[in-house]
Parts: C-alpha cells; structure tokens; sequence
C-alpha cells in the first residue's frame, strides 16, 4: 500500500513538473527564425498520420542562438578523442560559448547513437553530427531529427540518408589503397601478407577493399579477419596468423587498436612481419619512432582527425548562418606516416 | 512512545523506498541544474531509453526471485532482432498492423525457443543457472554472427520501424508526435508481467520457491516447472527487447543487446529484488530502470563525461546493494 501511494505521489510530482515545463517544451529551439530553402526531408514518416515535417533551418541565424551538437565513436578510442578535441578547439575559436554545444559518446553501439541524437534533439540543439559507425543502424536516428527540424551533418562515416547536409571524413577507400601499397612495398612476389579488417565498421570495410583491390593476385593475401575494434581481440587474430602462416611478411590493420594488438603477437612470437597501421594516433607515431617497437610497427596510414572535428564544426556554422556547404561531401587525404616523417 | 514508533515508521519507510528517493533526487538534482531536463521532449526521451532495459528487466525479476540469473538475455535480444529482420524482409510491402504483429510472434517465437532451452537445462538437468546462460550466451551471440554473416540486415520497410521508433500525439513543440510507441507498448508488457507476479497463484508460486525450495516442493508445487517457465518469461521478454531495438534502429544487429543484461540486472536490484532470491517486484524493477536512464541522460545534458557515467551507477548499484544487505541484517 505504501509503495503504491509512493508511487502515486511520484506520477503525480512528474505530471506536475511536466506542466509546469509544458509550456518550455512547447517552445520550439530557437531555430534561425528566417530561412530560406532548407535541405530535403521527405523521407516517409512511419507514422502516416504525423503532421508535414517540420524543416531543418538553412542560413540566416544568429550564431549566438544556435546550439550544436556532437556524437563521436567512442571516448575509449584515442581517434575519437582528437576528433573531440578538435570539435571543441574549433566552437571556440568561433566563438561559442561552452553551453552552445555538447560532446557525447556513442560508445560505437548505434542503440547508444541514436540514444544521444534523441538527447541532443531534447537539448534544443540546431544541428547535430554524428559519426555513423553503423550506417544502418543511424539512419532512422538522422532522419527523425531531421523531421524534428534539427539539421544534421556527419563526420568520419555517414549514412545513406538524403537528411545529411554535409560529411566529412577521410577517404577510407583511398587509405585502403595507401595501406595496400604499403603492404606490396614491405614484401615481395609469393610473399604472405594478411589484414586485420573490421568489416561492421562502415569506414574499416572500405579501407580493407581499397588494400585487397590494391593488392589483388601480387601477393598471398590474407583476409576477412573482424577484430571487432578491440585490440586484444586483434591480438588473438595475429597470434592466429602467425601459427599458421609464421611466414607472413606484413600487416595492414584498418584501424590503430588492431595494429597496437598485433604488435603484442608478433613480438611474443618473434616474428619479423612488418605492421602497418591506420589512424595517426599518438601512440603509433610514439611507436614507429620506438627503437623497440619501430622495427615491427613501421608505416602508418595517418588521417588527421583533429582536421575532421574543425571542418564538420565549420561546416555547421556555415550552413546554418549562410545557408551554405562547401561540399556535400568533403574528403580529408589520408598520407603515410614512417620513421622519417613521424617526428614532424 | 507514539512519535518512537512514527519515528521507526518513516525510517522503514524510506529504507524500503531508497530507489524512488533516489530517483527523484537525481529528478530535482538534474531538474535543477539542466533547463531541458523536465522538458516535455526529454521525459519523453527518457522513458523511451528506459524501455529496452524495462523489458528486460521486466523478465529477469521473475528468474532474480527465484535465486537464478540469467546472462543470456543481451544474447537473445541479437537473434530476436536479427530473425525478426529477416522476416521482414520477407514482407516489403507490409502494413503498421501486420509490422507489429510480426515483430511481437518473432520475439515471442525466439524467447520461447531460447527460454526452453534455459529452462530445460537449468529446471531439469539442474545446470547451475549462471554457467548454463554464460554457455547460451556465447552460443546465441555466435549464431547471431552465423546467421548474418557479421552484417546488420537492413533493407527493410518503414512500417517495420513503427513499433520502435515512432512517436504519436503530436504537440505544438514536438509535431511528429510526443508519445514514443514503444512505451504504451512497454507500458502493456510490464503491467502484464506486474500483475502475474502479483495478483496470480503463478506469482505465489514464484516467490515460494525462490524462499525455499525444499518447502514449496513440500507443499505441492511444482518446482521444476515454476524454474522452466521463469526462464522461459525471461527469453520471452528478451525476445521483445530485442524486436524492439530492430524496430528502432530498422534493421537487425548481431552484437546488438551486448552487455546490456548487467544494467538489467542492476536495474532489478536497485529496484529492491534480492539476488538471494524469494523477495522483488517488477513494479520496483521500472524504478530502478528509471534511475540508470535519468543518470544517463541527465548526466548527458549536463555534458560530463561518459565514464564518469559508469561510475555513478556502479557506485549507486553498490549502494543498493549495501542498503539491502542492511535491511536484511536488520530483520534478522
């Protein structure tokens, strides 16, 4: 009975906070108040009886009145970390204060992403990124903000969603095809080469089919590995390779977690098979400068994720002030990283 | 002595409603300190984010009272995700109604086959509970990955989405509606397996067992029988959790539900079920499923920092923990 009554008296002080919220709710976000022909949101609403979408706002706004926000990977992810750091570095040196935008994390589970659009939507920010890491698995989450009228972007992988103004990312195919070049410069014909891929990672499938397209028949490839984006898993994978193909002369990891796994393998099995990375995060710079570690870990595909946090930030801002985009899609070159550039 | 025994009252009171103090603790401290907290929009967000985890938790109080576990369920939220997907590929012209109905018989169907499995090994091959779900667990994650090849299955129509990710009533601020579907629904499925527990001969039988045992065999109830079926409204529930999200996110995941039967677990005992079995209520359950989704989102809205998120909630699962352990001792 208590707990009834408990519970009763709980219901009743949330309805009454929703009331007294009512009319806050009600209030759409300050969106940019006169806007001109926004981007296409016709994708159908499940529910039919919903009334016209409402349009996400293009241009005109005051950049004090919007608020962003952002929807990284994973925080775990050093990656994800500089992506951060340069959404962050860039709000500033445009001016926003720290309430006008948000950093969350989707913890690379689309569930959790489409958890923080919702959030962010509720939060009243204008326009949202967010990094796809399932294409799939986002879409209805991009476009039900789109309909709520929250302008959306993506960065580092995106989704085939016509709700998406603007993505910035790297070329994943074209790394993929830096890393396969890698691989055929560091063996020679009949050598053994393999990939540690992640092929439920938008972004990691399409660097595994730039280097298996680049490699072809040169070389006895390797592939169709997935280390799920977890490097002790990574390890596990190396360590099998190595048992059965101890002749493996190179590596291509589609991502630096993979790369820091493999290296554990192959110096605890002693084996001279040669690592290239992909990321250009700290610590694989660190390691291809290593006495120790350089000799294994000796290339990296770099992107330059702080470069991705920049542009999608000034992106956003553009579209929503001017009504503008650069491009719809924006590619920032991946380049190759060794022992003689790693320092600069 | 009469304001002793008020006194005495209040304190049982309170020690006995510790997650719904919490709760609106956290309510007020978030209220507070974010000004969209108590918005329409994000009670709204709130209760949809709570729903999985209500579903399953929902399920896991039945197997809790009984002094079991079950691990498995994050496990069958991939395959009932992934089989409803499938079949609804099968329709690609489908409407809302025959959406919905397909995605409740597939997590049914798919609950009911991983629950029999659960249920049979642990009620009549007397597996301990923790290593058989542990074995199901990796077996069904497996065969997630099998049968998808490691790649979600999308492709599918948007009625299939309606279930999960629509919202009705629409509102002046929220104009593609302010009531997510998936909570009227949750709302149903919860109140049922409420009632169950509660209000049915089923429900009795539930509690006698995870008491004792030995005493509920004496008594004439079926003991075995009362284990298999708990389990098997564990899968079952797990099951719909698991349509749910592939209705939300339109397509099917294999490593979909991964690791979410530790917050399950924990949203049941915050909500007051004891892991030794015999005492909880479902009802209670949804507070303890409220309190981990209001310290998410509110802790969101506030921009901390995600680990700091896992750190709040373990550290108030301990404290209940600690509180139920106390209360206990003080029985004694």
């Amino acid at each position: 009975m208590k707990q009834k009554l408990v519970a009763v008296m709980l219901t009743l002080a949330m309805t009454a906070a929703l009331a007294a919220c009512g009319s806050k709710a009600e209030a759409p976000a300050e969106a940019p108040a006169e806007t001109e022909a926004p981007a296409e949101a016709e994708a159908e609403a499940p529910e039919a009886e919903a009334p016209e979408a409402e349009e996400p706002a293009a241009g005109g706004a005051d950049l004090a009145s919007l608020k962003f926000g952002f929807v990284v990977g994973s925080f775990e992810h050093t990656f994800y970390q500089l992506i951060g750091q340069g959404i962050e570095e860039e709000c500033k040196a445009q001016g926003l204060a720290d309430t006008q935008f948000s950093v969350l994390d989707a913890s690379l589970d689309p569930v959790i992403a489409t958890q923080k659009v919702e959030t962010l939507t509720a939060d009243g920010c204008n326009a949202i990124a967010l990094a796809c890491n399932d294409a799939a698995g986002v879409k209805p989450a991009i476009e039900n903000a789109d309909k709520d009228g929250v302008a959306m972007f993506t960065f580092d992988c995106t989704s085939e969603s016509d709700a998406i103004n603007c993505f910035v990312g790297t070329d994943n195919y074209q790394g993929g095809v830096l890393g396969g070049q890698e691989l055929l410069r560091l063996s020679e014909e009949g050598d053994t080469v393999a990939i540690i891929g992640y092929p439920t990672a938008s972004s990691c499938l399409d660097r595994e089919n730039g280097a298996v397209d680049t490699v072809g028949d040169q070389r006895n490839l390797l592939s169709g590995y997935d280390y799920k984006g977890d490097a002790n898993e990574a390890q596990k994978i190396m360590e099998n390779i190595l048992t059965t193909n101890p002749e493996v002369k190179a590596v291509f990891c589609v991502g630096d977690p993979a790369a820091t796994g493999a290296l554990a393998s192959i110096k605890a099995a002693g084996s001279d098979c040669k690592i290239i990375g992909f990321d250009g995060n700290p610590e694989s710079k660190e390691a291809i400068l290593d006495a120790e570690n350089g000799k294994y870990w000796v290339s990296e595909v770099s992107q330059n994720p702080k470069e991705i946090g920049a542009t999608i930030v000034r992106e956003m801002i553009s579209f929503m002030t001017e009504g503008t985009v650069t491009d719809k899609q924006i590619f920032i070159a991946p380049y190759i990283i060794t022992a003689e550039n790693a320092a600069e | 002595m009469k304001v002793k025994m008020d006194k005495t009252r209040v304190k049982k009171l309170l020690s006995e409603n510790i997650v719904v103090i919490v709760l609106i603790l956290l309510c007020i401290g978030f209220g507070i300190a974010s000004d969209t907290f108590f918005s329409v929009r994000n009670v709204s967000n709130i209760l949809s984010q709570m729903c999985t985890n209500a579903l399953l938790a929902s399920g896991l109080t039945y197997v809790i009272i009984l002094g079991g576990i079950d691990i498995s369920v994050g496990s069958v939220v991939a395959v009932a995700g992934i089989i409803a997907s499938y079949a609804g590929l099968q329709f690609p012209n489908m409407g809302i109604p025959f959406a919905i109905v397909l995605l409740i018989v597939c997590g049914i169907a798919v609950g009911l086959v991983c629950g029999f499995i659960n249920g049979v090994l642990i009620a009549y091959f007397d597996v301990i509970p923790m290593i058989c779900t542990l074995s199901t667990m990796t077996a069904l994650r497996g065969v997630a990955y099998v049968i998808t090849g490691g790649q979600p299955v999308y492709g599918l129509p948007t009625s299939f989405a309606f279930l999960g990710a629509s919202r009705i009533i629409p509102t002046a601020g929220m104009p593609n509606g302010a009531v997510p579907v998936v909570v009227i629904f949750t709302i149903i499925v919860v109140a049922f397996m409420h009632i169950l527990l509660s209000q049915t001969v089923f429900g009795r039988h539930v509690f006698a067992v995870g008491s004792n045992k030995n005493v509920a065999h004496l008594s004439g109830i079926n003991v075995r029988k009362i284990t298999f079926l708990c389990h098997v409204l564990s899968s079952v529930m797990a099951g719909l959790c698991g349509v749910v999200i592939a209705s939300k996110l339109q397509n099917g995941q294999p490593g979909s539900g991964e690791g979410y039967e530790m917050f399950a677990i924990a949203s049941t005992v915050l909500g007051g079920t004891s892991l030794a079995g015999g005492s909880g209520s479902v009802a209670r359950a949804m507070f303890g499923c409220a309190v981990i989704a209001v310290i998410k989102t509110g802790m969101d809205l506030l921009q901390i920092y995600s680990y700091w998120q896992n750190v709040v909630i373990g550290c108030i699962i301990i404290l209940a923990v600690v509180l139920d352990m106390a209360q206990k001792r003080g029985r004694n």
